[in-house]
């Protein structure tokens, strides 16, 4: 007979499964859209930075800015000192004052009151059709705001996001999160042929400002403002695209603590604003946004979270006879060792198991061939050490992630933005 | 102006379909997975058989002198039989769990299984007397239960593991499990014989455990239980 774990690891997989067809589906059908032409008149946009404690960054950032391709008489720039304790904003104004030709140049300051309350501060001031929101660790590259600009194809566009790239990655770590971002690129992709985008990261989101206004601006939502209003533009029944071709590189934790905070971060925002919004899930009304994308992520970090266990069960259900006999040789390593002799069966590994992985595998050899050609990269030996590293453990550190969202979710705690 | 959305449910419609497809089609190199592990055991199953009748008939060729000073020939035998019954009954366990589908087949061999077990303990006791030089080893036969019903079934297997791991052929473990006793009587003779009414039960050489026996209790009877002093150092150790 089938036991319980094995039918809650199937509906698993089916589930799992399900979702990549779909996401592949949808990809050989839909060709993305957007505007080829280059307008005559380029719209004028605001560049909002905010910015909190970035002495180190800002300075790159500003002159990334200036390294934009695209005509300086139609762009404003707002630089956000959110109440910095470093030399951010002295930074800021030196490197502002040496800026010439845009229309307009403001640096703000205002008691540290977070990032949505810096972006909302500069909205005030804005009077452009489009703005956009780039977060001081990020460095878009030079034609990335065209790109986006382009993709305003019809007016119910409200936004258009950018596609992430890691800057410079060194580690090991940094590579895998590299690797991520390029799959993420796909993924995004696929959502944004089904209008159902979920989050407009802070590196070089661009809006339509008076949908934003008309919507109410940006709310703290759990430190995940950029969520939030993805989610509520969604609700209103606009749209939002991914522009495949804008690339920003953004700055990536280098080490595990710091990843976990920001995924802690991230999750614990999308999980609290899924709850806030969850009168959107399965609700036809809101498209495939609300079949399709908020179920997933709904049941994504329950899915983790429950493999986590049922992979926990087992390796101590394995672990158990073995340690047991290890207090049999009174845990004198050298004589349990000695005494060990080499069994053919214990390859006789699970053929279905075997065949799954490779399955998935196969499955996910084609999303990151996908991905490379959407990224337009080449396949190098860096991608498959990357690959592999993301394959085995990235899954497992996100349920990590995700059990710690839960406890924390159970237990009342609120997320910092220095978690 | 605001966007409607359409779903296109065709699309959804069409990705279950490929979902499920590869699903039954899982399910289906499971079946026939399974399907090939049973005939496999069934073919092994019958040259087992083939060298219990052939160890009986050396057994009787040795026993009544035709086949004189052949101990050593006779024990090697037994040993390989010994270790290729008990590899196929521990892979026979694995495909048992990793089976889905057809477990009534893979419980029909594993009975058989028991019975070759019996069998080759019923050698092992005419080998210790028409051999006894070469026979300084020990036997236990092992009943056991479920996890629910013997909740220390798993750790008197664990016991028994560590002393297999110690003595390698100088002990021999043969197991019969308490399922199959409804369908095989022997088990219920064998079980009358040593007054078995409980699990674990062991009996080690003739001597009946009705409990669990501990690593000690287990050391001390197997010390016992050896003639020579190569086997009973590497059991005994200080306790001699």
């Amino acid at each position: 007979m089938i036991g319980w774990a094995e039918i809650i690891q199937s509906i698993i997989y089916f589930i799992s499964l399900y979702y990549v067809i779909f996401w592949l589906l949808v990809f050989l059908d839909n060709e993305p859209t957007g505007r080829k032409k280059m307008p005559k008149t380029w719209p004028e946009v605001s560049i909002i930075i905010p910015a909190y404690n970035e002495g180190k960054n800002i300075a790159s950032t500003i002159k990334s800015v200036t390294g934009l391709n695209y005509p300086k008489d139609r762009l404003k720039l707002f630089v956000v000192d959110d109440g910095s304790t470093d030399a951010t904003f002295k930074l800021a104004k030196k490197h502002l004052q040496t800026l010439r030709g845009y229309k307009d140049i403001r640096l703000l300051t205002q008691p540290n009151s977070g990032k949505f309350a810096a972006i909302n501060n500069a909205l005030k001031y804005v009077d452009t059709e489009f703005f956009a929101t780039l977060d001081a660790d990020s460095l878009p590259t030079s034609s990335a705001l065209k790109r986006s600009i382009l993709s305003f194809d019809s007016d119910n566009i409200a936004a258009v996001s950018s596609v992430l790239k890691v800057y410079k990655p060194k580690n090991m770590l940094q590579k895998i999160q590299d690797f991520e971002y390029m799959v993420n690129h796909f993924y995004k992709s696929v959502l944004s042929r089904l209008n159902a985008i979920h989050v407009l990261p802070g590196p070089l989101s661009i809006y339509r400002t008076g949908i934003v206004k008309n919507i109410g601006c940006f709310r703290d939502a759990h430190k995940t403002e950029d969520m939030e209003i993805a989610m509520r533009i969604q609700k209103m029944n606009y749209s939002i695209r991914q522009s495949d071709t804008s690339f920003v590189y953004t700055k990536t934790p280098h080490s595990f603590n710091d990843l976990y905070r920001q995924r802690h971060r991230w999750n614990h925002g999308t999980f609290r604003n899924l709850l806030d919004y969850r009168f959107m899930l399965f609700n036809k009304k809101y498209g495939d946004f609300g079949v399709f994308q908020l179920p997933i992520m709904f049941v994504s970090g329950m899915m983790g979270v429950t493999i986590l266990f049922l992979m926990g069960y087992d390796f101590i259900k394995s672990a158990i006879p073995a340690l047991k006999l290890f207090q049999l040789y009174d845990y004198n390593i050298i004589e349990y060792m000695s005494h060990m002799t080499f069994n053919i069966i214990w390859l006789d590994l699970d053929l279905r198991t075997i065949v799954m992985s490779f399955g998935f595998l196969a499955i996910s050899l084609l999303v990151m061939k996908l991905s490379l050609k959407l990224s337009g990269e080449k396949y190098s030996a860096r991608h498959s050490l990357s690959f592999l590293a993301y394959t085995m453990f990235y899954y497992l550190f996100l349920a990590i992630v995700w059990l710690g969202v839960f406890k924390d979710i159970i237990t009342g705690r609120e997320t910092k933005w220095n978690k | 102006m605001i966007f409607t959305r359409n779903i296109n449910k065709r699309r959804y419609i069409f990705a279950f379909v490929i979902t499920a497809a590869i699903f039954f089609l899982g399910f289906f190199f499971g079946f026939l997975m399974d399907l090939q592990r049973v005939n496999y055991f069934e073919s092994l199953n019958e040259i087992q058989k083939l060298n219990i009748r052939s160890l009986q008939l050396q057994n009787d060729l040795v026993k009544d002198g035709s086949l004189a000073n052949q101990c050593a020939a006779l024990r090697y035998m037994f040993d390989k039989a010994v270790v290729d019954l008990e590899n196929s009954r521990e892979r026979l366990d694995i495909y048992e769990r990793q089976s889905k589908v057809k477990k009534e087949n893979f419980e029909i061999l594993k009975r058989e299984y028991v019975l070759s077990q019996i069998n080759f303990w019923g050698i092992s006791k005419n080998l210790k007397k028409i051999c006894p030089e070469t026979s300084d080893f020990a036997t236990i036969i092992y009943f056991y239960s479920d996890d629910k019903t013997c909740p220390r079934c798993e750790d008197q297997a664990i016991i028994l593991n560590y002393f297999k791991s110690i003595l390698n052929e100088n002990l021999l473990v043969f197991s019969v499990y308490e399922k199959f006793e409804e369908k095989e009587p022997l088990i219920t003779l064998l079980k009358q014989s040593y007054g078995i009414n409980q699990y674990p039960s062991l009996v080690i050489e003739d001597k009946t455990f009705h409990e669990f026996v501990t690593q000690e209790d287990m050391r001390k009877t197997l010390c016992s239980a050896y003639k020579t002093n190569k086997t009973r150092d590497a059991v005994c150790g200080d306790i001699q």
